[in-house]
């Protein structure tokens, strides 16, 4: 009866940044991640994840296109970012009519817009 | 590191607290203070900004994923082509944009009939044309309407963090994306592979899907390849295997 054996590895359940091992890897910058027993990816399991979700560099918004009613953020007044086909503008000024060629701008969907800006406004300030 | 640096904090604490103690006096403090004391306050002060600073700084630690993972929103508009309606929201390298981005979306259970959320690998795009997607197939976890309340935020997020804490380990590299798809005929979740004709590491990703996931047995986990789902386009195509 042949058996085989995993590479040895040990688990480890980490809540918190000061429960993480002296022994792990660190950046240049100073942050601590664990690696696999070749030491060539970095692993991180689910407990310490979630335990990141509040962490300080979590709390700034991040830089999303406006979806309405997917991505929660406020609403840019003069169409900085437009989505529509696919593509997204990072260009400051976008001219109104380049906005009415996107799908997302149709009369209909303009009342959707801004039906959906107070909801939205509401999850942002949530997030504060 | 985090201990020396508490020390430093405490050593500083400790002075400021003496440097303090002066001016809290039953005499007018201001009045009674030489120039020289208030400079020395000011310096003081000047270096517990310093410090907080530098506690702050810390806070801002940063955990690096092991692959850059772009998020991409797919959008119900039938009058626009497939590949129209998919927009890709931002890519993330470490965990904290990871949250950022998460924190700042939409849960899945709210999106609109129709709408998809994918999470691929940044140099990957979720279709099947990609050339990392040709040859590959999909493990799909399908959950009723009943479920979408209780139980798809949670299989996503679990299946969002399996993907970016890279916990596929030897596999990871056969793993492509994620998608989760809502539907008015049931919802799915489904975890991309690049290769689905190597059947032990199809087979292995399954497995580790369902306990990374946390999906109990009681659900079943299906796996299809792209091709078969392309032509039998509308039909159920041929589940190649379980896990």
């Amino acid at each position: 009866m042949s058996s085989t054996e995993g590479i040895p590895i040990r688990r480890l359940v980490v809540h918190d940044p000061k429960d993480m091992p002296l022994h792990f890897g660190e950046t240049p910058g100073g942050s601590i991640f664990s690696t696999t027993p070749g030491g060539t990816r970095i692993y991180y399991d689910r407990a310490f994840l979630l335990s990141r979700r509040d962490s300080p560099m979590t709390r700034s918004p991040p830089h999303l296109p406006y979806i309405p009613e997917v991505t929660l953020i406020p609403e840019p007044e003069k169409s900085g970012e437009v989505v529509g086909n696919g593509v997204t503008t990072g260009k400051k000024e976008e001219s109104e009519s380049s906005t009415d060629k996107t799908n997302l701008s149709t009369p209909e969907q303009q009342q959707t817009t801004k039906g959906v800006k107070k909801d939205g406004d509401d999850q942002f300030s949530m997030d504060m | 590191m985090s201990i020396v640096d508490n020390n430093k904090v405490d050593t500083i604490d400790n002075q400021s607290d003496d440097a303090y103690a002066t001016p809290i006096s039953p005499l007018s403090p201001k009045e009674k203070s030489p120039a020289s004391n208030e400079q020395q306050q000011e310096q003081k002060e000047e270096s517990i900004n310093e410090m907080q600073s530098l506690i702050q700084s810390s806070n801002d630690l940063t955990f690096p994923l092991e692959d850059a993972w772009s998020f991409w929103f797919f959008k119900n508009d039938r009058q626009c082509e497939w590949k129209d309606n998919l927009i890709l929201i931002t890519t993330v390298t470490t965990v904290e944009s990871f949250w950022s981005v998460y924190n700042h979306l939409q849960l899945g259970s709210r999106l609109g009939q129709g709408c998809d959320y994918f999470l691929f690998k940044a140099h990957i795009q979720p279709m099947w044309e990609d050339r990392f997607n040709r040859s590959g197939g999909r493990w799909s976890l399908n959950l009723n309407k009943s479920q979408r309340a209780t139980e798809l935020d949670k299989y996503w997020l679990f299946t969002l963090l399996s993907l970016i804490g890279d916990q596929y380990t030897d596999d990871a590299q056969h793993v492509n994306g994620c998608v989760v798809s809502i539907r008015s005929k049931g919802d799915r979740i489904s975890l991309w592979t690049k290769d689905w004709k190597n059947s032990d590491v199809t087979k292995r990703i399954g497995n580790r899907f369902r306990e990374v996931a946390d999906i109990p047995r009681n659900l079943a986990l299906i796996f299809e390849s792209h091709e078969d789902q392309e032509s039998k386009r509308g039909a159920t195509s041929k589940i190649l295997f379980r896990a």
